[in-house]
């Protein structure tokens, strides 16, 4: 059960991470003209309707890892600190607190991006999906290459 | 009056509590969840090896929702022209610095003194 958890968890992980990469990428970086390129296309995208999806797939991925943490916890951890691998444990514990300051975040984001939305937030809107993709991806890396160390 | 202006003081509470509770611990924390045997307690009590290790992020993050939902009831309770002149950018700046933070508290982990 924790197995078919954690995968549940590392994809719902990719889908927020392309959900979240498109609308940074469509407010940071908007289409100025039409083009055909791949990365142009990837931008062109309207960025309000990414909200909804991100904001269920982070509430899914972060309560899938807070039932699959113990596991962590118990296993993978104490296997990384009996080798003396202090800057993965630590890499996690930044992980920890990152999404969790994403999870209390989560509510700003709906508030600034919900519509109909308010050009004096508009400073506060690509700000608040800045910081949610940095570490939304973060949080990725962070898992990827712990589960490259030690899978639970 | 809508209850959704009292949002972003949420997020930033709860962050900011979140972050004191973490950096002040066992100070703040309420209850720790013993993760060997999944059993819960109050407080921060000391687990026997077959019981623990203790987790307290579970306790940190209600620490944050207590402190969230206090400041939103503030910023409900705060005159319109008084919440009107509050930066909107707060909501982004407080993250920011808190991972400053946040960066600096877990330095030991990657060898930084």
């Amino acid at each position: 059960m924790i197995t078919f958890l954690f995968i549940c968890h590392g994809l719902c992980a990719i889908a927020l991470l392309g959900a979240i990469t498109h609308q940074a990428a469509a407010v940071w970086i908007p289409v100025r003209k039409g083009s055909a390129s791949f990365f142009t296309r990837f931008r062109a995208v309207k960025a309000a309707g990414y909200v909804n999806a991100v904001i269920v797939l982070f509430l899914i991925t972060f309560i899938i890892g807070s039932i699959i943490y113990p596991t962590y916890r118990t296993g993978a951890r104490i296997y990384m600190e009996d080798l003396r691998m202090s800057a993965p444990v630590g890499a996690f514990e930044v992980k920890e607190h990152l999404v969790s300051f994403g999870l209390a975040l989560l509510p700003a984001y709906w508030y600034y991006w919900r519509l109909p939305q308010k050009p004096e937030d508009n400073g506060a809107r690509k700000g608040v999906v800045l910081v949610l993709a940095a570490i939304i991806w973060a949080a990725f890396l962070t898992g990827h290459v712990l589960n490259n160390i030690k899978g639970i | 009056m809508s209850w959704t202006r009292a949002i972003p003081a949420f997020s930033c509470a709860f962050m900011i509590a979140y972050l004191i509770s973490m950096y002040f611990h066992p100070t703040f924390t309420l209850y720790t969840y013993g993760s060997r045997i999944g059993q819960w307690y109050l407080g921060v009590p000391q687990l026997p090896p077959r019981q623990g290790p203790g987790m307290y992020w579970y306790s940190w993050l209600t620490t944050g929702l207590i402190a969230g939902l206090v400041s939103g009831g503030v910023a409900l309770a705060l005159p319109e022209n008084v919440r009107g002149r509050v930066w909107s950018g707060f909501v982004w700046l407080v993250p920011v610095v808190l991972i400053v933070i946040l960066a600096w508290i877990e330095r030991t982990w990657f060898g930084f003194k």
